[in-house]
């Protein structure tokens, strides 16, 4: 009898020991989150959410016990898969527009919650055969030029991008067109562009300026979009309506601990701007 | 008693029988269902004939079928000579050689791009000194074949090495000697002769370049019109609904059994008139 209490004390230490690994006074770690450990979610997020995400989810996975599987991909082909009922839990794409897609086909719950910002820039490899300095210069003949697919979110933003700068007397109204006959490639995700950039397989490229890691940076050298003509990248984010019912407090927990401030601190050191 | 074992052997053959139909039943089904659930969904489609005239279809189409033609070109130009030398030579070693040409049938095609981009991208081994007279290769249609050609030529090689090698030496010892030259045996009796090979490994190449992605996009990227093949449109164009890729899937089922189709027909005729 004495044993058997022992024991039972014993266990049921061990399962607070691994239930609440720490405590901190971060809102991802309330009590609701002990009963997360040993659930698992899938997170479908936008590429250029990659780096800050992972490092999101080991936190997350740190806090709640929960596990996180990410799939990174281009925003449409994201919202294309769960269309087609890929398993996912949460869905981050890189616009409005995918997600009010979702919503549309009935994927997403909800509009999401916008949790962060991203502004573009231009990316030229270090070498720079072709001599792109300014922003004219993507306009020049024979500049390659990656852009991704204009139904991929960051093709769509740096086609608005080229539209801000065609209204500009500074670029002239042919700069969009100019610009856009130098593509040689429409690629998937912001990463394949921010890839065909560093492996300096193209002249330039638009991508995010959270793509310009540390590891790229080593490679590339950056042309800023000034405010004026710069587009502002919005990330909202949602529970998906096929997500595992068992798993849905977990799901919430992990949009929660994105919008905490933990979340914001990891989005914001990896260049993201808050969303106001 | 004899009797009994005469029914005991009948009731196992028909057993066996119903085995057989069963388990080919389930794998003919298998392969099949996802072909006719293509052609059925397309035809579906209200619209279907519309889609499958649109632009971004037709221009998908020219390139597969204008890249896949050049392809099987280069792959039947270079790769007889080729296949006829390694049947008709023996060397030391020459087993490192055939295990080389037929490396990109196992390697996984986006491996074959990266390799393409690293000799013949400008920065590659080869293909900086292209740059540097003014030849880029990586993102253009060229890529598109050079990518095709690559994961290709083993299927047209291996094929034509074998009808090469069945062939009966004596034929081309008789020519020889009434005086033929070396081409001339080679394009007068071995081709010839081995043209049912060469006929069934150029279809297997072609469908294999009909079919290419993974070496295509890592170099010759996706452009519509310029780079951007049936495959990867299909891929593409499923972001924005399932309408053009189920044309271009329906299109593309339909021509490749079409082709598979003739030349089984065509085969069948050839061994009768041999």
């Amino acid at each position: 009898m004495g044993l058997f209490v022992a024991m039972a004390i014993a266990v049921s230490a061990c399962a607070n020991d691994a239930y609440a690994p720490e405590h901190t006074d971060q809102p991802g770690s309330t009590s609701a989150s002990r009963n997360l450990a040993g659930k698992s979610i899938t997170v479908f997020a936008a590429s250029s959410l990659t780096a800050a995400f992972n490092e999101i989810g080991t936190k997350f996975e740190q806090e709640t016990g929960a596990g996180v599987t990410f799939s990174f991909g281009g925003s449409s082909d994201l919202r294309a898969q769960l269309e087609q009922g890929a398993p996912a839990d949460v869905f981050a794409p890189a616009d409005a527009k995918q997600m009010g897609l979702a919503k549309d086909a009935a994927v997403v719950d909800s509009d999401g919650t916008i949790f962060a910002l991203n502004r573009l820039v231009v990316i030229v490899p270090r070498e720079n055969r072709a001599g792109v300095i300014t922003l004219q210069d993507l306009a020049k003949p024979d500049v390659k030029i990656a852009l991704a697919d204009e139904n991929v979110p960051v093709g769509n933003y740096a086609r608005q991008f080229l539209d801000n700068a065609s209204a500009d007397p500074g670029y002239g109204s042919g700069y969009k067109d100019a610009v856009l006959a130098n593509v040689v490639t429409k690629a998937a995700n912001v990463k394949e562009v921010a890839a065909a950039v560093q492996l300096d397989e193209v002249d330039a490229g638009v991508v995010y300026k959270t793509d310009v890691t540390p590891e790229i940076a080593q490679d590339v050298t950056t042309v800023e979009i000034p405010d004026v003509l710069n587009v502002i990248a919005i990330y909202p984010i949602a529970l998906t309506t096929n997500g595992q019912a068992q798993a849905k407090d977990a799901a919430q927990a992990f949009i929660s601990f994105v919008l905490s401030d933990a979340g914001q601190a990891i989005l914001m050191s990896h260049g993201f701007l808050e969303a106001q | 008693m004899a009797v009994r074992v005469e029914r005991g052997r009948s009731l196992q053959v028909a057993a066996e029988t119903v085995a057989i139909v069963i388990i080919s039943a389930v794998v003919l089904l298998f392969l099949a269902l996802p072909v006719f659930a293509i052609i059925e969904r397309a035809l579906e489609k209200t619209d279907v004939f519309d889609v499958a005239s649109s632009a971004r279809v037709t221009e998908a189409l020219r390139l597969s079928f204008e890249t896949t033609a050049i392809s099987l070109a280069l792959v039947i130009a270079f790769g007889t000579p080729l296949a006829y030398w390694l049947a008709r030579t023996k060397f030391p070693g020459h087993e490192v050689l055939d295990a080389l040409i037929d490396l990109p049938i196992v390697l996984p095609p986006a491996v074959g791009g990266l390799g393409l981009l690293m000799a013949f991208g400008r920065n590659g081994i080869v293909g900086s000194s292209l740059h540097d007279i003014g030849i880029d290769l990586a993102f253009t249609t060229a890529a598109v074949v050079m990518a095709q050609t690559f994961v290709a030529s083993p299927f047209y090689i291996r094929a034509a090495k074998a009808g090469f090698e069945a062939i009966d030496r004596d034929l081309e010892d008789v020519a020889q000697t009434l005086g033929s030259s070396r081409a001339g045996v080679f394009l007068r009796v071995a081709v010839p002769a081995a043209m049912p090979a060469l006929m069934a490994g150029a279809v297997m190449a072609w469908a294999r370049a009909l079919g290419e992605f993974g070496a295509t996009i890592m170099f010759a990227g996706s452009f519509p019109g310029r780079t951007q093949t049936v495959p990867l449109a299909v891929y593409r164009s499923l972001e924005t609904g399932v309408d053009v890729p189920l044309a271009l899937s329906a299109i593309l089922v339909v021509i490749s059994f079409a082709v598979l189709l003739a030349f089984r027909l065509l085969m069948k005729r050839a061994a009768f008139t041999l």
